[in-house]
């Protein structure tokens, strides 16, 4: 009797685990959620036409396919290295999320996607949508053993080891749990004009990276090591969240100042 | 002991059902309602008594499970080897949405509580025939039941590469790998842009050709998927968009039935 009433309760706890490592996804479909409610009517349709889809279906496309061909090669350009400056370190193509940003803007600006096949306009669109939030993420900054060895630690959950990245992939989902993305959004995308141009920045890519390597250090004074995030306080939880959004909106205004920018 | 083992088989059910179905079956109707006529809109929301959108929640609760009769064997759509329905008996959906229509039809001779148990066995039925998992097909033995294969993680010779253990009857029931936070209104809305303007084409024919050609596409993948077989990563990732495809038939058809009624 006891036997069978502790079985139920691991086959529980086993599916209740189960539905929560799918939070990875949510702070994509997050980011191109808010994207879409900042695009112009133009940029709207045009993303329509190529993608068939809304943004958020698309938004984790390049994990969903990052290990099957042809795409493999996309597998290592999610992420870029910084330097003590707090600046992209491209040396031995470590920059590579932010160039591949650059590149593929690059090939749609200025009207050139109109003298392109459609398919490679809908593939350079699935990049831009997918590597340009991914750059935003704090984890996906990496810091230089050499430069910074107290950023090499990790957090727990319950006790257990848990990584950094692992958590700080699913943080605007943190404490969020079944939400949706209009909820999401109708929370957090509440930031004036003003605050969005400075944002934004005129599209200045390089001020970008600065950024998010300032907001990405920010990590390691919340996160501290051995920090158990199943016991965090309200206040630290909140934290989490803050930069969690910060990072979310900036991702998305740049998104769609980006789509904004190619479908004039 | 008895009760406790029907407790678990309770809340495993109650899991299972919330972890995939839902939102994309609740996508595929209030898709639907969209595309129905403004009588057909008026007729649902007579007998459903609230709107279309909300009653998909009712749909699937524990209450409306004791309406409908929701034993598992009706989920499933029959076929011969021509693809044909078979009408096996009362417990397939083929016979139980032709038996619900003719109900459905003939609303005025019936009383409300009939009908609205028509209307939700016609509108949980349809979505269910659209899984190509509940596709039982006569010449292909490894389609009467549930079983497992693997597919590799990645490309085959690969580092990375593993092999992972999946079940056919999950394949066709993630509505094409949608991220969650999506709400049923906003798959609805991506359904719309997928669908654009090929209503016409995707409600076109009748239940026994709709039939016939999720039969055709399930036959297809069961020639990949067999017990025990080892599929490659490709086979495995594209059956997403089909899945899909699919969902969205199934919100379209369904529409073409509640329409038909008001021809």
């Amino acid at each position: 009797m006891k036997k069978i009433s502790i079985l139920i309760f691991a086959l529980v706890a086993i599916l209740g685990v189960q539905s929560a490592k799918a939070w990875g996804g949510f702070g994509h479909g997050a980011i191109t959620y808010i994207t879409e409610q900042h695009l112009t009517p133009t940029a709207k349709a045009e993303c329509r036409r190529y993608l068939n889809h809304t943004l958020p279906w698309h938004a984790s496309w390049m994990d969903h396919w990052r290990a099957v061909p042809p795409y493999q090669k996309l597998d290592k350009l999610h992420s870029f290295t910084a330097t003590a400056d707090g600046d992209v370190n491209w040396d031995s193509g470590k920059g590579k999320a932010v160039n591949l940003v650059k590149k593929t803007i690059k090939k749609l600006e200025n009207d050139k996607y109109k003298s392109l096949p459609d398919s490679v306009v809908r593939y350079n669109l699935l990049v831009l949508i997918h590597a340009l939030p991914d750059i935003h993420c704090p984890v996906h900054v990496s810091f230089s053993k050499k430069e910074f060895p107290q950023y090499k630690y990790t957090i727990r959950k319950n006790g257990k080891k848990l990584k950094m990245h692992k958590f700080w992939d699913a943080s605007p989902g943190f404490t969020r749990e079944g939400w949706t993305y209009e909820k999401y959004a109708a929370e957090v995308d509440n930031l004036k004009r003003g605050a969005v141009k400075k944002i934004v920045k005129k599209g200045n890519i390089d001020y970008w990276t600065r950024d998010i390597v300032k907001q990405a250090h920010r990590i390691y004074d919340i996160t501290t090591p051995n920090i158990d995030v199943a016991k965090m306080s309200d206040k630290k939880k909140k934290e989490v969240t803050d930069l969690a959004d910060e990072q979310v909106l900036k991702a998305a205004y740049r998104l769609a100042y980006v789509l904004n920018g190619i479908f004039k | 002991m008895k009760k406790i083992l029907l407790f678990s088989a309770f809340v495993l059910s109650v899991l299972t059902a919330n972890a995939w179905a839902i939102s994309s079956e609740e996508a595929a109707v209030i898709l639907a309602t969209r595309n129905i006529c403004p009588k057909a809109q008026k007729f649902v929301k007579k007998y459903l008594g609230k709107t279309f959108d909300d009653d998909i929640r009712y749909i699937y609760s524990k209450e409306a499970r004791q309406i409908v009769p929701h034993n598992r064997e009706i989920h499933y759509l029959h076929l011969d080897k021509n693809l044909q329905p078979m009408n096996v008996g009362k417990n397939d959906a083929y016979v139980a949405i032709e038996k619900a229509m003719e109900v459905v039809r003939a609303y005025k001779s019936h009383s409300k509580i009939v009908v609205t148990r028509a209307l939700r066995t016609v509108i949980c039925l349809m979505v269910d025939i659209h899984h190509i998992a509940n596709i039982r097909i006569e010449n292909i033995p490894h389609s009467q039941r549930d079983f497992s294969y693997k597919y590799h993680s990645t490309e085959v010779g690969k580092k990375k590469d593993k092999l992972e253990e999946a079940n056919w009857s999950k394949l066709g029931k993630n509505c094409g790998g949608y991220p969650r936070g999506f709400s049923g209104e906003w798959r609805a809305y991506d359904m719309t842009i997928y669908l654009g303007d090929r209503f016409a084409e995707y409600s076109k024919g009748t239940l026994k050709d709709w039939a016939a050609d999720n039969g055709a596409i399930a036959a297809r993948y069961l020639a990949i998927y067999k017990p025990n077989a080892v599929v490659s990563c490709l086979d495995h990732k594209y059956t997403d968009p089909v899945t899909y495809d699919l969902m969205v038939k199934a919100s379209c058809r369904l529409a073409a039935l509640l329409n038909g009624i008001f021809k």
